[in-house]
């Protein structure tokens, strides 16, 4: 005699002996889009440890104040150039970090300035130690940093981290202000891009034609252009009066003119292809307007694959921006950003005598390393043809 | 049904298969797509392999010629093939198991093309987009006989004059897109006997065409195997194609074999459940209008949940309680070169 | 195929077109007139510019009148190779630019090439033996070359050559050669000092052409044609090398021709870096020095450059895929 019809649903066929292992596969069955990004995100290490190590950077964004220690912005002859202090972690037996005090004097023969580390005035380390005024998130004054020293901020008696620069400005401290308007500009100058690239992107692949025909032979156009020149020429012609926010603004402004079109392709291929596929010509079909086929139906599909792109082109813009104050025409002193700091050790004999001016060049790679593996990560994961 | 039969002589076995298995190991599991598959293939015969899709024909054919996919691996099991050497002669030829070679090494590679080759379901695909078919015809004699390129396109040419291409000296210039289908096909024909093998295995091989050019080429087929002796191992879902053309016939369900027996066997006193239930499924032409079609009850498994025991069980309208489900049934005899897999014939 | 290459020609065309008009907004943008800022310029040199030379240079500039007519008379004077004053180095642009701009093709080119060179066989290798420790390897190279800003990796390979190796990597030249006249001892000493910046500058293409080779050729390796090849009994080096690859090489060739305007945007500030006698170096200080007519025009010559040789890199590309030499379109 048959057996009665079973339901096509694999699931429910009455398998003997399966159990725990059937209510994993259940929920593979069932787990939506954004769950399987999320999983297969998930496999993939080096991306989950690229996101932490970009979300640790956005915090010292929003902590800069409080991580550094000195005054960035404090200028002191008498410390200029000095190496980085060695933090000795054993005071005698106990935990107490510590740095030696630094006597400085100049060479007669060279004329530079010479340091010495002088063991017997240890300067101890305290956590939460008072320093100079600044408002935490903008809204709190305190003087409160992560660390400090006790005591008067003098010459004589502070840390360098990292040491000083020409002007015997703290480096660990501009660093982390520089960290701040570095990362911020990449925000900023990546929304601008993203807006141009997917309204130009979308217009070209939903409808196609002369819309289509126009906006790619621009966008072939500004691909075949070298960057840097133009960057450069434009960047030069800003005024010099400019206030640095102006200036921060018009930099991000010429960089995205350009980065747009790496976006764009992205997004009008997705739009491409999707105009082909079934669900999209049934949307149509069962009354949809425009707008909702394209907002409802067709742009989750390919969200994922826009947050990769926006995450790939965010270390570019880092980068641009970093390459144009490093040459000097991008953002100017008294701004701090990576590529300020990093104007410092342009030429290799400066960099010879004091290479801890390349530091800055440390958190750039960094980041940039971070937010190619987390784009190649949230790329692969939201591919569902990926291997 | 069958067209001319072999004359009943001692038909010498080419191809045994015992007890196959090729696994893919996947990130969500194991998938045993041929799970102890067992054959035999006469020389010069037409050896049918039928099931659903995903039952593992394709798999098996291409573990004879060890071209499976990564991540698939041949697990167990034996493929013993006769060579041919110079002059063929019966038994007593070098026998050898292709499962045991190792892969890609120059044993099998000499095998392939020239002694077992492979047609496909699509051969547009299956030509090379950029390289004229000429070349790749080319390239397949050079493979494997000692000629030059002159002689090989020469042997190109006559090879496609004999598969019914017309003009082949201006075709071995073209791209395969710049054929039609069923071109397409007789070129693919066309390479796979240029070295003159011993055992075409057609993979679907007219799947893709339309109703016509199917029986053209089925029609092919045929008359080279009548020139030229060779064996034809012929995967199908189609149970007309294989009535018009196998000596034998194989019945797979879930990567195994659970009936094997000549072609009129197969049709007129099948054994397996399955078979069975596969041949009342047929729709037939004197039936009475408005009578119900009669599908095999339930859906093919998922392959990450075989069932345990006999993989049909589930839907054998024959199942035995306590013994279908508890252990798995091997096949055994039945009668003349009549094998089934199934404890209703222990 | 005419027709191909006719579309790209003239996409060329109007890309230079383009050019022109930013490099031209280049030059305008700065405050003050061209004339003006020259009389200046001779006056603290102690020369005098007639009204009558200053009304002549004003006519041939266009000054006062509308910006699109300014624009028509300069791309006039571009056409009779007149490229304008140099008011820093108070000779013609083309004197100045001279030697540099052709060691900057030079250069670029060099690096081009060694990113051909390397990234296919790196990324052939990658996508057939995925997963093994060659292709991490690979893949991690590929990523110092992406992640590392070119500029900065130049700074630190100088600085490790100056400190480790008391080396002086920097420069195409010699200090010997640097000024002499061109020799084959001076072609050696240049092929001798190119492979350092050539690299430093490739790297981050090279790296891009790596994962775009990989991805490609994965993409084919799963397609049944390899199959196919397979099947007939090729050993699988051949049935690679001779399938999968060629049909993989074709998207990557097209994708070669866009390094190139990277590759001459990086030479810009790798140059700077390690002191090369190009043309980045000069374009710098022309601008901070408000040298417009030599900045716009290395501007206008670095994207002239670019636009040639990606029309070029498209013309190879034609000549690679069969399919579109067969096309009518």
């Amino acid at each position: 005699m048959a057996r009665p019809d079973v339901a096509l649903d694999p699931t429910s066929v009455p398998v003997p002996g399966a159990g725990a292992a059937d209510a994993i596969k259940q929920r593979i069955f069932v787990a939506s889009q954004w769950q399987l990004t999320w999983w297969r995100f998930r496999k993939h290490k080096v991306a989950v440890a690229s996101a932490l190590v970009v979300i640790g950077f956005y915090l010292v964004v929003m902590g800069a104040d409080f991580l550094a220690y000195a005054d960035p912005n404090a200028s002191e002859a008498q410390r200029s150039l000095m190496p980085p202090q060695r933090v000795h972690w054993l005071d005698g037996w106990r935990f107490g970090p510590h740095v030696y005090a630094v006597k400085g004097t100049r060479d007669v023969q060279s004329f530079r300035r010479v340091y010495r580390a002088d063991p017997g005035e240890k300067i101890p380390i305290r956590l939460f130690a008072k320093g100079f005024e600044y408002r935490f998130l903008g809204m709190i004054p305190t003087t409160r940093h992560l660390i400090g020293v006790d005591g008067d901020r003098d010459a004589t008696n502070t840390i360098f981290l990292l040491g000083t620069d020409v002007q015997g400005r703290d480096l660990w401290s501009r660093l982390m202000y520089g960290t701040r308007i570095s990362l911020t500009i990449g925000l900023v100058g990546v929304t601008m891009s993203l807006v141009l690239g997917v309204v130009l992107g979308g217009l070209s692949g939903f409808y196609g034609g002369i819309a289509d025909t126009l906006i790619q032979r621009a966008i072939e156009i500004l691909r075949s252009i070298p960057t840097i020149p133009l960057w450069m020429g434009l960047a030069a012609a800003l005024p010099r009066d400019w206030s640095i926010l102006q200036v921060y603004f018009a930099i991000t402004i010429i960089i995205s003119l350009l980065a747009w079109t790496e976006l764009a392709r992205v997004v009008r291929g997705r739009f491409l292809s999707l105009r082909e596929e079934d669900f999209v010509v049934s949307a149509r079909l069962v009354g949809c307007s425009q707008m909702r086929t394209i907002f409802v139906h067709m742009v989750p599909s390919f969200m994922s694959h826009i947050i990769a792109a926006t995450t790939l082109a965010l270390p570019a813009m880092i980068v641009s921006e970093t390459a144009l104050s490093f040459l000097g025409l991008g953002l100017r002193p008294p701004a701090m950003s990576w590529g300020v700091l990093l104007q410092q050790a342009q030429n290799v004999q400066t960099v010879a005598l004091s290479p801890w001016l390349m530091l800055p060049a440390v958190p750039v790679i960094v980041v940039v390393m971070a937010f190619n593996f987390l784009g190649d990560g949230l790329r692969d994961a939201a591919d569902p043809y990926g291997r | 049904m069958p067209q001319t039969r072999m004359a009943a002589e001692i038909r010498s076995t080419l191809l045994s298969v015992r007890d196959l298995r090729t696994y893919f190991q996947q990130d969500e599991g194991l998938v045993k797509a041929v799970d102890g598959v067992s054959f035999d293939l006469y020389s010069g015969g037409t050896l049918g392999i039928v099931g659903e899709s995903g039952c593992g024909k394709s798999v098996t054919a291409r573990s004879i010629l060890g071209i499976v996919d990564r991540p698939g691996r041949i697990v167990d099991g034996e493929i013993r093939f006769r060579r041919q050497t110079v002059g063929r002669e019966g038994d007593g030829d070098p026998v050898i198991d292709l499962a045991k070679l190792p892969p890609n090494g120059p044993e099998i590679r000499a095998i392939r093309g020239a002694e077992i080759a492979l047609i496909f379901q699509e051969p547009m695909s299956s030509f090379s987009p950029v390289h004229t078919i000429g070349s790749q015809i080319d390239e397949a004699i050079m493979l494997h006989q000692q000629v030059d390129r002159r002689q090989a396109r020469e042997k190109t040419i006559e090879m496609l004059r004999r598969v019914g291409v017309s003009s082949p000296e201006q075709r071995v210039a073209q791209l395969s897109n710049q054929l039609s289908g069923g071109l397409r096909q007789r070129a693919m024909i066309a390479m796979a006997l240029s070295c003159h093998p011993t055992l075409l295995i057609a993979d679907e091989p007219t799947t893709a065409l339309d109703v016509t050019t199917q029986t053209q080429i089925l029609e092919l087929m045929r008359q080279l195997q009548r020139e030229d002796g060779m064996a034809i191992m012929l995967i199908t879902h189609d149970l007309g194609v294989v009535a018009e053309m196998a000596t034998d016939v194989a019945v797979m369900y879930l990567g195994r074999v659970v009936e094997q027996a000549p072609v009129d066997e197969i049709f007129h006193a099948p054994r397996h459940p399955y078979t069975q239930g596969l041949l009342r499924s047929i729709p037939r032409m004197r039936s009475r209008s408005r009578e119900r079609l009669n599908p095999i009850a339930g859906a093919v498994p998922h392959p990450y949940d075989r069932p345990s025991g006999c993989p049909f069980h589930p839907r054998c309208p024959q199942f035995m309680a306590g013994r279908c489900d508890a252990e798995e049934p091997t096949l055994r005899p039945v009668g003349d070169k009549h094998t089934v897999s199934c404890f209703l014939y222990p | 195929m005419l027709a191909y290459i006719g579309r790209r020609a003239l996409l060329a065309i109007f890309t230079v077109w383009a050019i022109s008009v930013l490099s031209f907004a280049i030059i305008q943008l700065p405050p003050g007139d061209y004339v003006t800022s020259y009389i200046a310029q001779m006056a603290s040199m102690g020369s005098v510019v007639t009204d009558e030379e200053a009304q002549n240079l004003r006519i041939q500039y266009g000054l006062g009148q509308p910006i699109y007519v300014q624009y028509l008379k300069w791309m006039r004077l571009i056409a009779q190779g007149n490229f304008g004053m140099s008011m820093e180095w108070r000779r013609p642009v083309t004197e100045v630019i001279a030697e540099r701009f052709w060691l900057t093709v030079v250069v670029s080119v060099a690096s081009l090439f060694l990113t051909w060179v390397l990234a296919l066989p790196i990324g052939i290798y990658s996508a057939v033996r995925q997963y093994s420790v060659g292709d991490y390897v690979g893949t991690f190279v590929g990523f110092i070359g992406l992640a590392v800003p070119n500029f900065l990796l130049a700074l630190v390979l100088l600085y490790l050559g100056f400190t480790l190796f008391n080396a002086h990597i920097g420069g195409l030249f010699s200090p010997e050669l640097q000024d002499a006249s061109w020799s084959v001892a001076r072609v050696w000493d240049l092929l001798k000092h190119l492979p350092i910046p050539a690299l430093i500058l490739g790297l981050a293409g090279t790296a891009q052409q790596i994962r775009i080779m990989r991805a490609n050729l994965l993409d084919e390796l799963r397609k049944p044609y390899v199959v196919t090849a397979r099947s007939k009994g090729l050993t699988e080096a051949a049935l690679i090398l001779r399938y999968p690859v060629r049909l993989a090489l074709n998207p990557f060739a097209s994708t070669i021709g866009y390094t190139l305007p990277y590759i001459v945007s990086g030479s810009i500030i790798v140059s700077l870096v390690l002191g090369l006698p190009t043309v980045g170096p000069l374009l710098l200080k022309a601008l901070i020095a408000q040298d417009m007519f030599l900045a716009g025009t290395i501007v206008l010559l670095l994207g002239v450059m670019t636009v040639i040789g990606t029309l070029i890199s498209d013309i190879l590309l034609v000549w690679v895929d069969p399919r579109i030499r067969l096309e009518d379109t």
